[in-house]
């Protein structure tokens, strides 16, 4: 069966957005491997899953599949470049976050919400709220 | 004739889920210090994955992403043994 451009540009960009955000939402975790992994799991094949809704034998899998690719290398990207153009990141960053302190005339003012991962969310709201 | 542009397709997309997939196995893996426990869940997620990948498009989709899945891993690794030596 025939997919129309507009099909396959469609699961493309959705694999794109689920690769992105597989990149983001993993780049803060730290501990164990665990059923919340799951979350990962079912964006890289669950989006499999919903293409299945799909006629069998068409190439919406391989444009999900290519978008996936793209969207969480660009993540990836993204990464390299911020840090390589930043004066307070190296590369080092990637093994442990490590990074420059602020110095100067650097300050964080108090209103500014401190920056966090997704899935550190409901801890920094229940701390917010004590 | 026809279907052979549809499966190049099928196969590149399951070289991206690959390559992707063994990226996340292998910074995964790297963050949780490599228990046994998380080599078996990550097995499983893996064999979920070709599984999956075997019945959308077929067995040569299901070894080129396990390939390629091996190929990200690897490399990830490389890159992150080059960091080590370079800034540790």
């Amino acid at each position: 069966m025939q997919t129309s451009t507009i099909q396959l540009l469609g699961a493309g960009g959705f694999g794109c957005i689920i690769g992105w955000y597989v990149y983001y939402i993993n780049r803060y975790r730290k501990g164990d491997v665990q059923l919340s992994d799951l979350v990962t799991v079912l964006g890289v094949i669950g989006g499999g899953s919903v293409l299945a809704l799909f006629k069998e034998g068409t190439d919406l899998f391989g444009a999900y599949g290519i978008g996936l690719f793209v969207g969480f290398f660009a993540y990836f990207l993204v990464l390299i470049f911020l840090v390589g153009l930043s004066k307070n990141f190296n590369a080092d960053w990637f093994l442990d976050g490590r990074r420059m302190k602020p110095k100067g005339d650097y300050y964080i003012p108090d209103e500014v919400r401190a920056t966090t991962g997704a899935m550190r969310a409901n801890t920094d709201d229940a701390d917010l709220n004590q | 004739m026809n279907e052979a542009p549809i499966f190049t397709f099928s196969y590149l997309g399951a070289t991206g889920i690959g390559l992707v997939w063994g990226w996340w196995c292998f910074m995964r893996f790297s963050a949780s210090k490599g228990k046994l426990l998380n080599r078996l869940i990550i097995l499983v997620y893996t064999m979920g994955v070709i599984g999956m990948t075997y019945w959308q498009v077929g067995g040569l989709a299901s070894l080129i992403l396990l390939l390629a899945a091996c190929g990200a891993a690897f490399f990830h690794y490389m890159w992150r043994q080059y960091l080590q030596k370079k800034y540790l």
